[in-house]
């Protein structure tokens, strides 16, 4: 099979939740149709057999969810609507506050693992602030110029694309560029990164600006004589304060930032934050965290994926948690 | 056999495979590419569209690469493919000048030019274009399409499809299937400085001409870059050339315009050879590989202008040596009857440029017809300033051939600027010529007062500086000339 | 037409050279080209490390200088299907950087000051492994990190750190996809989707399949096959995106009211009655549902049905209209063209709105109800829960689930996080929540990648916080800037992996291989570790693994050793083909 490099192991795999429930010793069918061994369910009975159904705590779809009920989240055990830390009521158009999209992807770049790949940056080599024209107009933003994008905890500027391709009221930018390195010879690879330095600055955040474009350096290969590109685009996470979804741990990518022409000081690339602010966001969303332990002093439903899974015993937290841990 | 490919953008979704796949199957360096994805955005939010083209060597039945190559390093081969020889190639750049559509690049490495060859070397393997094969979407066919049942042959005739620029009469076998015509009319949507995730290639510097119009709302937002390959070397050699053919054609009334001793016998030839051979060594040096010029000798194309007009020059530079052996040997009778023929090969001298340009099916400004007669003004312009430094004060005939010619000269360079021109390539290169800047001075502009500081010289009796003015004024209008030509976009 | 008037048959090119002649595959220089210059190649198929889609890779190996020539598609992969997408071919570029990392690094300046010198992989794997040691003795199993960005591999770390005893996996899940996992997963209890979208009538997209995303090539072959066959596009994004530009319709509503937007169009489902109704009956908890709606209510379907009505009457077209600033009318259409698809609506949404919101789980929660409401969940052209074309091999030897709960990684804030709290880790330890001491990030950028990236920097330069950090890493990173050793690891063409992904409704296995060790083993010319076959001392993470835990407990008293000893050699230790 080596030889062939992959193969396939079952075509056309549909409706496997209607595979039959091969094991079924010490089971039995409550009246709603549950097949239940050791009060657990681990199947359904679908037209008089037994099935496997859904890997769920009913082993059905649950639309109406009882972990989440369970879990001190009893208003969202349904599909429902919550407003977002993006919604309109959190932001002040007036300000110049708009909605960052900072998320989005190029067809021909991997994260950030493909600043090694010439092929691709000589292809993509910047990361543009996408912002439709009305915005532009009313912000005082021409095209390609200057823009620095403020959040709560920093800034940076890069430059304006304004296009019809957003929606007004969004500003977008895509993740993979603004690839830096602080040193001559070692760090991201020449290809891809401008060369940084980092600097604290009279207020006490810190700074990383720009010292040297991306340019033709001399190496094994006669390409790298002919990078043409210099820009490489912007680093923007740097400036994202954590905002952790309190049920998903996700981290919230869209921001709220204000928009709008750089100062006289700015240079592009230019990217601020200030670490002191970090912990403020970071404790604030913190208390919208509804902690373990839940049912049974549990850490987590036993149903739930987990990576690498510990012992059963793991979950049953030993004391409860006062919050700081 | 008709290889070819069907481009399916019903079907693409601009990912760059094909880009990356050839690059990596044939080597491609930084900074060029054999085919690439352009995109245009057209419309205004919500109602805007991102559409693609993939652009490559079209394997034209007419490939005027193949007609203009003096060395006949490309190829039509028997299976349709359009095919380059690396090693035979002189690096001359004739054939990025004759290709529509932007499909040739100079290996600066290999001093040869390099594109699209539909992967020859795996179709002797019988396998597809890395291309075609790479393709998630299946948007690029490759096959024949002399055979009537192949897939790209029954994709044609079962769809609607379109080529790049059929205007162009090179009848391409690129054809695409479900391409929006704003991608395929260069020069119709806008060109921001930068890209939507990219810089745009710093080839072509100049903004567009704010008189030449464009689609509203359709941008492109990403293209590869194309570099001005013929540069001053060229311009210079259309004055170099002017001059040695100029003071030919005028040496037979030499006499009657008031010339008289050395200058009148000697000097006219003389001046031809200087010119001559500082064209010829031009010539040369701007070829990417030099001392392969011999091959013009060893593997000419005879349909090539560049082979035509590398004979009519030999021709005449072996002439007018053979005149001034004649002269030293005091065979004066006979000089002076051989400069008529001579005077004839001059006129071929100055004009056969206007062939070679018009092979150049890039460049739509250059195959103007106002090409032939105005590079006769030209040479006798410039013929003119010369002798003028040479004649007697009172030689006025003289004077009013060269006032003639200055007139002639800024008639035909407002002809070519602002009268009509057929097609959207040629206009948008028209406007360009008054957009060229050199030594970061409109070209044209410059040349215009430049020759008319010409003008009054040699009314003033001035000959020497009227000399100079005219040959630097001609200069900026040739640079202009031969820049804005290469401007325009193909794709 | 031959000379005898038959008609001859249509010979179209090949796409790849058949299998049987994968040894030796002759083919032409295009360096030479016109030249006809032969040369032979051995064709070695691969996976492709780029992104988690793990398509097919085919690397032509030049076998007398053991150097990959370039990188096509994998004619027999059943996800890629011989195609690729940009990132594939120029893995070529990532094996050839002159910039590469080639030998193992160690940190001989400051943290962060830039100076490195080669080291050999004794001396890395001595350091490491007598640090963990002295970590598993003094009990301090919590000290042990492993923090992965790119996995590229089914279970083989579980195994490893299982053996360890630790508990000790870190990810990158929670800046990625940990929201849309949660809204599936209360669903199907699988935390991702599968779309079969060649099958599919209406494609529903809150992503930008035609371009990126897991799994981008193989998905957008399919999508495309689907919309050929007739299927209609709907693509909900902010900005338009290369698969929005394709799309039949483009929804651009206010970033994080999509699930509102989604929620209007299973509105219009329940108030046409469009949806399925005895899908809805036999599959979903609607008895335990109108419980909840409604505790007093008898448990009879239509009573459900009128109470779901009932619970969904606020989210109007109208209403979303006015919330999301889209087009009442287009919401209406849309909805009835789901409606009309019936099972065959496959839809997606991977990161965009669900990792862009705060509630952004209820976007892949709504939009999953919209599937759940169709039938369309495991049918023919409709949205399969990713177990479901997931093939996840069993390893031999299983060790023991690990006895502890790292609360660094699952801290009791986050009880339904999926999955560890990974980009908290500074601020948690800003916090003083604990220390680590030995750290291994795995193709990993968290000072890039990571929002508040310089509270990652500040972490990776305090010495008292991390006692080292090995970075395991094919490139440069901004991270490795940091790290006291950077541990040169393999790109696709250089390492072993097994990998299976829910492209499609199929399941496959693909074998990720280092290319030129197999190479060499097909030419008669074993190496014994991967590195002495790929470029410079370039290893792989499963040799890497399996070395360090040998180290780790050279008498076996700790219980590791035991589980890295050959099966099939009693004593010795195990080899990578084992």
């Amino acid at each position: 099979m080596r030889r062939y490099g992959a193969f396939l192991v079952e075509d056309e795999a549909y409706r496997s939740h209607e595979a039959d429930l091969t094991d079924s010793d010490g089971t039995r069918v409550d009246e709603e149709g549950t097949v239940l061994r050791d009060g657990v369910a681990v199947g359904l009975e679908v037209e008089g057999r037994a099935v496997v159904g859904f890997p769920t705590p009913s082993r059905r779809l649950e639309l109406h969810s009882q972990t989440m009920h369970d879990w001190k989240w009893a208003e969202q055990t349904m599909p429902g609507y919550i407003k977002s830390h993006v919604h309109a009521d959190e932001m002040d158009a007036a300000k110049g506050q708009m909605v960052l999209v900072p998320t989005f992807r190029l067809p021909t770049l991997i994260h950030t693992r493909s600043a090694n790949a010439k092929w691709l940056y000589e292809l993509s080599n910047t990361n543009p602030v996408w912002i439709h024209p009305s915005d532009a107009d009313r912000l005082g933003i021409a095209p390609d110029s200057l823009v620095r994008l403020e959040t709560s905890i920093g800034h940076f500027v890069n430059r304006a694309w304004v296009t019809e391709a957003i929606r007004p009221g969004v500003v977008a930018c895509s993740h993979h560029l603004g690839r830096w390195r602080l040193f001559d010879d070692v760090g991201t690879d020449r290809w891809a990164s401008a060369r940084v330095v980092r600097e604290t600055t009279p207020g006490g955040a810190v700074r990383f600006r720009r010292v040297e474009h991306i340019k033709a350096f001399d190496s094994s290969d006669p390409d790298s004589r002919r990078v043409w590109w210099t820009d490489g685009g912007v680093h923007q996470n740097l400036v994202f304060p954590v905002q952790p979804d309190p049920v998903s741990g996700m981290h919230c990518w869209h921001q709220v930032v204000r928009v709008g022409p750089a100062s006289a000081d700015d240079r592009y690339g230019d990217v601020v934050v200030d670490t002191r602010r970090s912990m403020e966001v970071y404790k604030r969303w913190m208390e919208q965290t509804r902690p373990a332990p839940g049912p049974g002093g549990l850490r987590r439903p036993r149903w739930f994926a987990r990576a690498v899974k510990p012992a059963p015993e793991t979950y049953i937290m030993e004391e409860p948690v006062d919050g700081g841990g | 056999m008709q290889y070819g490919f069907v481009i399916d953008h019903d079907n693409c979704i601009g990912c760059h495979a094909c880009t990356v796949a050839c690059k990596s199957e044939n080597d491609v360096p930084v900074g060029n590419f054999r085919t690439s994805v352009k995109y245009v955005e057209e419309g205004a939010f919500p109602a805007i569209k991102r559409h693609f083209l993939v652009q490559r060597c079209n394997h034209c039945t007419d490939a005027p690469c193949v007609t203009i190559c003096p060395v006949n390093a490309l190829e039509k081969r028997e299976d349709g493919i359009v095919d380059i020889d690396r090693d035979a190639c002189i690096g001359c750049r004739a054939c990025m000048q004759a290709c529509p559509y932007d499909a040739i690049y100079l290996n600066e490495d290999m001093g040869a030019v390099e594109k699209c060859h539909f992967c020859a070397h795996r179709v002797e393997q019988n396998l597809e274009p890395a291309c075609a094969v790479v393709c998630p979407t299946n948007a690029i066919i490759a096959g024949d399409f002399h055979d009537p049942e192949s897939k790209v042959s029954l994709l044609v005739r079962g769809n609607p499809t379109k080529v790049r620029r059929p205007e162009q009469g090179t009848s391409p076998n690129v054809h695409y299937k479900g391409a929006a015509d704003i991608t395929l009319q260069p020069g119709r949507a806008s060109r921001p400085d930068t890209y939507l995730f990219s810089q745009r290639p710093p080839a072509k510097p100049e903004p567009w001409p704010s008189q030449l119009p464009t689609v509203k709302d359709a941008r492109v937002v990403l293209d590869v870059g194309h570099k001005v390959e013929w540069g001053w070397p060229v311009a210079l050699y259309l004055l170099t050339k002017s001059i040695a053919a100029g003071v030919a054609v005028l040496a037979p009334f030499a006499t009657a315009l008031g010339i008289s001793g050395w200058r009148s016998s000697i000097f006219p030839e003389l001046t031809a050879l200087v010119f001559t051979l500082i064209t010829l060594v031009l010539l040369v040096e701007d070829l990417a590989r030099p001392s392969r010029f011999y091959r013009l000798l060893t593997r000419p194309n005879w349909n090539s202008w560049l082979v035509k007009g590398g004979v009519i020059l030999g021709a005449f530079t072996a002439l007018t040596s053979i005149i001034l052996l004649l002269r030293v040997a005091g065979a004066h009778g006979v000089a002076d009857i051989l400069r008529w023929p001579n005077a004839i090969l001059a006129l071929f001298v100055a004009g056969y440029t206007a062939f070679l340009f018009a092979q150049c099916k890039g460049r739509d400004l250059w195959e103007s017809r106002l090409l032939l007669p105005h590079l006769l003004v030209q040479a006798i312009l410039c013929g003119s300033a010369v002798l003028l430094v040479v004649s007697p004060v009172e030689a006025t005939v003289l004077t009013w051939i060269l006032l003639g010619s200055i007139v002639a000269h800024a008639c035909f360079c407002l002809l070519e600027r602002h009268g009509h021109h057929a097609t959207a390539n040629a206009q948008q290169a028209a406007a360009f010529l008054g957009t060229v800047r050199l030594w970061d001075i409109p070209a044209l502009w410059a040349g215009y007062i430049v020759l008319a500081l010409g003008a009054v010289s040699a009314i003033s009796g001035i000959p020497f500086s009227c000399a100079i003015a005219v040959l630097i004024g001609l200069y900026c209008y040739e640079h202009a000339y031969v820049r804005a030509g290469q401007l325009p976009p193909l794709s | 037409m031959s000379k005898s008037g038959t008609p001859l048959p249509v010979i179209e090119l090949e796409t790849y050279p058949p299998v049987e002649t994968w040894d030796d595959v002759t083919d032409l220089d295009p360096a030479a080209w016109p030249r006809q210059v032969e040369r032979h190649s051995m064709l070695v198929p691969t996976t492709c490390f780029n992104c988690e889609a793990g398509c097919g890779l085919m690397a032509w190996i030049d076998p007398e200088t053991q150097k990959i020539r370039k990188l096509e598609g994998n004619p027999h992969h059943p996800g890629s299907r011989g195609r690729n997408c940009a990132k594939g071919p120029a893995t070529l570029n990532q094996v050839e950087d002159p910039e590469r990392i080639l030998y193992p690094l160690k940190r001989v300046g400051e943290r962060g000051s830039g100076q490195f010198e080669r080291v050999t992989w004794d001396e890395v794997l001595d350091d490491l492994a007598g640090r963990m040691r002295t970590a598993l003795l003094e009990e301090r199993h919590d000290e042990i990190m492993y923090h992965v960005g790119r996995p590229g591999a089914d279970g083989y770390m579980d195994r490893v750190l299982r053996s360890w005893g630790v508990d000790a996996h870190n990810s990158h899940t929670n800046v990625c996809s940990a929201s849309a996992r949660v809204g599936y997963a209360l669903w199907s209890g699988a935390d991702r989707p599968s779309p079969d979208h060649a099958n599919a009538k209406f494609i529903l997209m809150l992503s930008a399949h035609l371009e990126t995303g897991h799994y981008f090539n193989p998905h957008a072959q399919r999508i495309v096959e689907g919309m050929n066959a007739g299927a209609k596009m709907c693509v909900i994004d902010v900005r338009l995106s290369n698969t929005a530009s394709r799309a039949d319709w483009w929804l651009a509503p206010r970033p994080g009211t999509e699930p509102l937007l989604l929620l209007a169009m299973a509105h219009v489902l329940l108030e046409e009655e469009l949806y399925d109704r005895d899908f809805l009956e036999r599959w979903v908890n609607w008895k335990d549902t109108l419980a909840f709606l409604d505790p007093e209510a008898k448990p009879d379907f239509d009573v459900f049905i009128e109470a779901l009505k009932k619970h969904y009457a606020f989210a109007t077209p109208e209403a979303a209209a006015e919330e999301c600033d889209v087009d009442a009318d287009m919401i209406r259409e849309v909805a009835r063209a789901i409606g009309e698809a019936g099972p065959a609506f496959a839809t997606h949404v991977w990161r965009s709105a669900a990792s862009g919101n705060l509630g952004g789980w209820q976007v892949s929660r709504c939009l999953q109800f919209l599937v759940v409401l169709m039938g369309a969940v495991g049918t023919e052209g409709g949205t399969n829960p990713n177990s479901h074309n997931k093939f996840v091999a069993r390893p031999f030897d299983n060790p023991p689930p690990q006895k502890r709960w790292n609360e660094l990684l699952y801290p009791p804030e986050f009880p339904l996080a999926y999955h560890e709290m990974s980009f908290l880790l500074p601020h948690m330890m800003e916090e003083g929540r604990g220390r680590i001491d030995t750290y291994f990030t795995r193709v990993y950028n968290p000072v890039w990648t990571n929002p508040d990236g310089l509270m990652w920097e500040q972490l990776l330069r305090d010495e008292s916080r991390i006692g080292v950090h090995a970075a395991l890493t094919p490139t440069w990173s901004e991270t490795a800037q940091y790290a006291d050793y950077v541990l040169p690891m393999g790109v696709g063409a250089e390492r072993h992996d097994l990998l299976s992904q829910e492209t499609h409704a199929a399941k496959w296995i693909s074998f990720r291989q280092p290319v030129l060790r197999v190479a060499r083993e097909r030419m008669g010319d074993p190496v014994e570790f991967t590195w002495q076959a790929n470029p410079g001392e370039v290893w792989e993470e499963d040799e890497f693994w399996i070395e360090l835990s040998w180290r780790i407990d050279p008498d076996g008293s700790l219980g590791i050793r035991k589980h890295y000893e050959s099966p099939y050699r009693p004593g010795e230790k195990i080899t990578i083909d084992e």
